[in-house]
């Protein structure tokens, strides 16, 4: 960090008392955030298990800790070129709230930026967009430090048609 | 009541369910009614009245207390057991556990049944308790059914209330402010003018009270005078007549008996004062039931010289002229009851009828819901010959003043309770899958740390190398004992499935009129719980079936030189990883011949098809498939037998039949021990492993390419063992690059899903190996073609594949059809020159 960052933490803290908390990541050099309490874990790419015949954003699946979890690569989810993933890529595992509950997913990221507290005055709604990045999958924009950060928001995101999960009856086990 | 007691009604709920099951299985074990058979079934019944009165299931309680009045008989001897009371009770078992269903927001107990059930109960217990013993408040219980809004209070205070500051016109006001109150007082005991203590209570108060309240709530009342008098609290079905001294008349209305009376033989212990009991109180109680005519016996009494004037030397014969029950009577001695011989009889013999005919007649009665309790009084039986000497084991049961309250029931609910929860502890599966999981996750950890000792091993070497390799040889060793037990947490004997089968068979066979003997062994046999809760429904199915088709009537068997008594066997055993329970029946055996013909008739097979005798009978299982048409002509029930088949296959089992005309048939299903755990066969496409459950596995053979014929664009079938197979390549299926270089010959795992075969092209076979079972669904969704995934021992995410979901997903129909029409002509011998043309006619 630079030496701005004490004088960042103080904003922070004044703000921690009305303001939400993201985590902004990177891709394809924009900048997103997402809400931090949504944020499980942070893990390096790892090989997955290709479930054959899906969309080519959805990796596969992946073993964490026993709990197997789709892993989505999200330039690939928004039609970007797609990149080598190397040491700073970065598969963020967050939590999904749908209609049979929460659900785990992991989606992979160029790179984890910085952590911000965003209050409610400070994101501006989000325009209405067409293409790739669907305007629903967005809560707003907020501007910091002369760039666009994009709030985004995972439940619309990941229970969007091709990962919505499907009601069946059956349950394995 | 406080403590919220919704928590356990669950657990009341579940334990309960068990009882009945325990109670239904003694039953019907009790031919040999050994003590200890009847114990148990007592027991399960007092748990239930004790569980199901701490949780307000009134009804539950009332109902089981007869019950349980009944086996107490049974258990001391004062009833044999006879078929038509075993049947009875199996029916009260399953009153009970519609009235649970009920009070567990189930569908409506049909009370015609329950009142049926219940005046049979009562009229059983009436026949002998003529004799002496009956428990006191079975009356009160049988009247709480009908009314609920209004209740009886019987309310008899010591003459010394008074002393003890305590007005009862001001309890009769707090009653009042309850709901409608209706006041009788009893003058009979007041004692002449100038005998007359002012400050004595000497009435008594009879009280109907029309209100909605609870029991509780007129306790709470009569609260600080508990200890100074006798209160009797029960609903009333006489709760209709205003006038409170018409309850003999309202008796009388209700009654379709001419008016009966009782013969009274009260013989008190002689020292029944000292404990404080006045029998002319009892007999002034007597006569608040209907008008008495006392004899006094006096042929005990001593010399004057040898009187004691605190001992009672006299006996006294009452005639009661009343409609009451029996019950009534017995209450008024309740407080004496191990302090007297007391014989009741009625005094008219005008019912010589036999208890069961009584219960068919009396059924109007019980309809109208009201007249149930006279049915005792209209059906008892005289037993004259009652030994003198009689004591009243009831005596002990209820040992108090008061009626059973729920606090007393609950504190023997527990007694019960211990008796037979010694061994066991109720755990939430969720807690046993959740411990699975995670001992799943400990073996994946140490199959990772090994290959890690492993790999160390080979770079360096030294004694701590050494160390570290016989610790991970042990904590494998350790880990997989651990997964082994853990596994054994959810395993459970199948004897819980078995165990209503003799219930299913008894009913099945009384209905068909068919003599039954049913053989179960291997009931012990574990099998997971999740298994178990899947199979019953396919299994009594099976059963039925067995009952229904193999074995003949009676008359059949004779004809045919058998016993007249059909032989079912239910066996359960181990074989190579799986259960496999085996339904053998002696009967006639499947018709092969009419099978063949309706298999025809539904175009099921062509005529042209050679089959053996086996696989006709496979035909049962076919879809569209009546059972009852094709193999006897008594009707079907509910479900076919291809419903029974894929439930099995659902669990990843397999269901055959093996059948031999005139001797019997036998179904043998074969489920996998557990759902979470299953053997694989793991298989590589393109870059990944996959398993493919061991049991849909026919064969696995490397296939030469000249077997293999093309048909339609990369449709294939595959020749093998005089049998056309449609193939399935994965790589294709998958939409995975093809192999580059055209082989010779391809790796091929035959397998088979609900009758059809098919292979799948592989492009390399591995292990096999145990996997746990994880579900995709949980993180993700339900993919076609999957039964959900794995994790391998390298930690990497395996997907197991679902067989029958592949064929749904990959099996071109037309390529299949091919298949088929092809088997058939090679079957025949016939040309391949119809072959294409068929095809084209296919395609």
């Amino acid at each position: 960090m630079n030496d701005t960052e004490w004088s960042e933490e103080t904003a922070m803290l004044e703000q921690k008392s009305n303001g939400q908390q993201y985590l902004s990541f990177l891709l394809d050099d924009e900048e997103f955030g997402l809400d931090i309490l949504r944020v499980q874990e942070l893990r390096g790419w790892t090989p997955v298990t290709q479930i054959p015949d899906m969309p080519s954003y959805l990796k596969g699946v992946l073993n964490l800790r026993g709990a197997i979890i789709p892993i989505i690569d999200l330039r690939e989810r928004f039609g970007l070129e797609t990149v080598e993933y190397g040491p700073t890529t970065v598969v963020i595992v967050i939590k999904v709230e749908s209609e049979s509950g929460e659900r785990v997913m992991g989606i992979i990221v160029d790179a984890v930026a910085e952590t911000y507290t965003f209050t409610p005055d400070q994101v501006q709604p989000a325009p209405q967009m067409k293409g790739v990045i669907n305007s629903e999958y967005i809560t707003g924009l907020v501007a910091q430090d002369e760039k666009m950060i994009v709030l985004m928001d995972v439940d619309e995101l990941m229970n969007s048609d091709e990962l919505a999960v499907e009601q069946s009856a059956d349950t394995e086990v | 009541m406080s403590i919220d007691l919704s928590q356990f009604i669950s657990t009341f709920l579940e334990e309960s369910y068990e009882g009945l099951e325990v109670m239904e299985s003694s039953l019907l074990n009790m031919g040999s009614a050994d003590e200890e058979t009847i114990n148990t079934i007592f027991r399960a019944a007092h748990s239930i009245k004790g569980g199901a009165g701490t949780f307000g299931f009134t009804e539950v309680a009332d109902f089981t207390h007869i019950v349980e009045t009944l086996l107490d008989e049974l258990r001391s001897g004062k009833q044999q057991i006879t078929s038509s009371l075993t049947n009875l009770l199996l029916e009260s078992v399953d009153c009970i556990k519609m009235l649970l269903e009920a009070a567990q927001d189930g569908p409506e107990a049909d009370s015609d049944m329950i009142l049926r059930v219940q005046s049979a109960l009562e009229t059983a217990l009436g026949v002998e308790n003529s004799e002496s013993d009956t428990t006191p408040n079975v009356a009160q219980e049988v009247i709480s059914q009908s009314d609920e809004s209004c209740w009886k209070i019987t309310f008899i205070p010591n003459s010394g209330l008074l002393q003890s500051g305590h007005e009862p016109a001001f309890m009769f006001e707090a009653l009042a402010g309850l709901g409608d109150l209706n006041v009788h007082a009893n003058t009979e005991k007041l004692p002449e003018l100038f005998k007359l203590d002012c400050e004595s209570v000497y009435l008594k108060w009879e009280l109907y009270l029309h209100s909605q309240c609870s029991e509780d709530e007129i306790k709470e009342i009569f609260e600080w005078v508990e200890d100074e008098c006798e209160l009797h609290i029960e609903r009333s079905t006489y709760g209709t007549a205003q006038t409170s001294n018409a309850e003999a008349d309202s008796l009388a209305s209700t009654s379709k008996a001419t008016p009966a009376g009782w013969d009274i033989l009260f013989t008190p212990a002689d020292t029944i004062m000292e404990r404080g009991n006045e029998p002319s109180f009892l007999l002034e109680a007597l006569a608040e039931l209907g008008p008495i005519d006392i004899d006094v016996s006096t042929a005990n009494l001593p010399d004057l010289n040898s009187l004691n004037p605190e001992k009672v030397y006299l006996a006294w014969r009452i005639a009661l002229q009343s409609e009451c029950e029996e019950q009534e009577i017995r209450e008024v001695f309740e407080w004496v009851e191990d302090e007297c011989q007391l014989e009741i009889y009625p005094l008219q013999a005008s019912n010589s009828e036999q208890p069961n005919d009584a219960e068919v007649k009396n059924t109007d009665n019980a309809f109208t819901a009201q007249a149930d309790s006279t049915l005792d009084s209209t059906t008892a039986k005289p037993v004259t010959s009652s030994p003198p000497n009689q004591t009243t084991p009831a005596a002990n049961k209820v040992p108090t003043k008061q009626e059973s309250s729920p606090s007393k029931t609950g504190v023997s609910a527990k007694k019960g309770k211990t008796a037979s929860e010694s061994s066991s502890i109720r755990v939430d599966t969720d807690k046993v899958d959740a411990l699975i999981n995670r001992v799943g996750e400990l073996v994946i950890t140490q199959a990772m740390l090994g290959q890690v000792g492993d790999e160390l091993a080979e770079i360096t070497s030294g004694t701590e190398i050494e160390r570290l390799q016989a610790g991970l040889e042990q904590l494998e060793r350790n880990t997989r004992d651990l997964q082994e037990d853990v596994m054994r947490v959810r395993m459970l004997p199948i004897s819980f499935v078995f165990n209503r089968f003799p219930r299913l068979v008894h009913d099945v066979s009384g209905k068909l009129g068919k003599k039954v003997e049913l053989t179960i062994t291997g009931e012990q046999t574990e099998i997971d719980k999740t298994v178990m809760e899947k199979i019953g429904d396919p299994m009594v199915h099976l059963i039925r079936n067995s009952l229904d088709h193999g074995l003949e009537t009676p008359e059949e068997r004779i004809a045919a030189g058998k016993s007249e008594t059909g032989h079912v066997e239910l066996s359960a055993y181990h074989q190579g990883g799986y259960i496999i329970i085996d339904i053998i029946d002696d009967g006639r055996g499947l018709n092969t011949e009419k099978i063949y013909n309706k298999a025809l008739e539904k175009g099921l097979i062509t005529a042209d098809q050679p089959l053996t005798d086996d696989e006709i009978n496979e035909l049962v299982f076919k879809p569209g498939f009546s059972t009852a048409d094709a193999v006897s002509d008594l009707s079907g029930r509910g479900v076919g037998m291809d419903v029974v088949r894929r439930n099995i296959e659902s669990l990843g089992g397999h269901v055959s039949v093996k059948s031999e005309p005139g001797h019997g048939s036998t179904f043998s299903v074969s489920l996998p021990l557990t759902l979470a755990i299953l053997d694989g066969q793991l298989i590589r496409v393109h870059e990944e492993t996959y398993i493919i459950p061991l049991i849909a596995i026919v064969e696995t053979i490397l296939a030469d390419s000249s077997d293999i014929s093309p048909i339609a664009g990369e449709d294939k079938l595959l020749h093998f063992r005089d049998e056309y197979i449609p193939l399935i390549n994965l790589r294709s299926l998958f939409k995975l690059p093809p192999v580059n270089d055209q082989l010779d010959s391809s790796l091929i795992a035959i397998v088979e899903s609900g009758g059809q075969k098919i292979g799948l092209v592989v492009d390399e076979l591995f292990g096999q190996q145990q996997v746990v079972i994880k579900s995709l669904e949980v993180n993700f969704k339900r993919i076609d073609g999957f039964a959900g995934a794995t994790i391998l021992g390298n930690g990497r995410v395996a997907l197991i594949l679902d067989v029958e979901g592949l064929i749904k997903r990959g099996l071109n129909f037309e390529t299949a059809a091919v298949a088929k029409k092809r088997n058939a002509i090679f079957e025949n011998g016939n040309s391949s020159s119809s072959n294409s043309s068929n095809y084209k006619a296919a395609v």
